[in-house]
């Protein structure tokens, strides 16, 4: 086994899935989004949402916050310090495999 | 499979075309451009009655308000009408603070080895060139009136409308702006009424104003009526 393939092995598990790897792409790209944002960007559920944004809360990557808009009431998702590090690191990992590829 | 890095650029690109899809940043900059038009009108007349003053304060007052409040009035507005339907992102130039992905992009494309360092920069550069489309219009408007308040003959303003709507046509098919054809149509128009009405060369600076913010409402318009009606409000 390569050193470039030993990188695949050791990437966040808990980012790799596909869904919320999309959510951690949008939050990474957009300071904050709320729920309806994000729901229609990944195209998820609004149960699968919840319950894949509930274990990257758990995890500490993104905080969740209930506020306002006007009148409208936003829940708001944003990456903490820790989710933008993991999420930087899992690219980096990943470069490392998609560079030595064919 | 192969394994590829998130695309954080058609991320930010969404989000930033997200910002435009509602009509209503244009709406807003097009009645800013339409209360200067009216401010420079006013302010023109010789000599003023009193009308004319007061309204060229109200639209003193509305024009700095819109100005230098153009997020926050664009926010108040998307506030009721955009985030109940399709959701609240960051808008743009907000997220840069906070966002240090240019690194991280940087170093996702040079390690893919499959982009010349042109295409590296462009696609980089991209995001935040597209970021305010009504901003080239606002600068061709006032590159226009700069022009025509240099040359007194009246053909200038056709000419200068002419190539202004023809630069605008080129940013829309070249650099791939999203720019409505009434837009790219105003500008020649203003141009062309402007000769047409022999309008005097104190005066085409508010013609100009006004036919760049009518064309930046109306397509503002149009297109917040195609958003509401692919949006409707779900019922709470």
């Amino acid at each position: 086994m390569t050193s470039e393939l030993r990188q695949l092995a050791q990437l966040d598990r808990l980012i790799h899935e596909p869904a919320r790897l999309m959510i951690m792409t949008t939050l990474y790209a957009n300071r904050e989004a709320d729920f309806l944002y994000l729901q229609r960007e990944c195209g998820l559920t609004q149960g699968n949402l919840s319950s894949h944004l509930a274990r990257l809360d758990a995890a500490g990557y993104v905080e969740i916050e209930k506020t306002f808009k006007g009148k409208y009431p936003l829940t708001l998702c944003r990456l903490k310090r820790a989710g933008r590090r993991a999420f930087e690191d899992y690219v980096r990992k990943l470069q490392v495999v998609e560079a030595s590829l064919p | 499979m192969q394994p590829s890095t998130p695309d954080l650029t058609g991320a930010r690109q969404r989000a930033l075309n997200y910002w435009q899809q509602d009509g209503l940043p244009g709406l807003v900059t097009g009645v800013a451009c339409l209360l200067g038009a009216v401010l420079l009108y006013t302010a023109g007349l010789q000599p003023q009655p009193a009308w004319a003053i007061a309204v060229m304060l109200t639209a003193l007052v509305l024009f700095l308000v819109f100005l230098f409040a153009a997020t926050a009035v664009v926010n108040v507005l998307k506030a009721r009408l955009t985030y109940p339907r399709t959701g609240y992102a960051t808008p743009p130039g907000e997220e840069n603070s906070h966002v240090p992905g240019s690194r991280l992009t940087t170093l996702a494309l040079a390690e893919s080895g499959m982009q010349s360092d042109a295409t590296l920069l462009s696609s980089l550069t991209a995001w935040g060139d597209r970021a305010r489309p009504s901003w080239w219009i606002l600068l061709t408007v006032v590159a226009a009136c700069l022009i025509t308040r240099l040359v007194a003959n009246a053909w200038v303003c056709a000419a200068t409308g002419l190539i202004l709507g023809l630069l605008l046509w080129l940013a829309s098919t070249v650099a791939h702006e999203s720019i409505s054809w009434i837009e790219i149509a105003s500008l020649p128009a203003t141009g062309i009424g402007l000769t047409a009405f022999q309008v005097s060369s104190s005066h085409r600076l508010a013609g100009f104003l006004a036919g760049g913010g009518a064309a930046l409402s109306i397509a503002g318009a149009l297109r917040l009526q195609r958003y509401l009606r692919g949006n409707p409000r779900s019922p709470a």
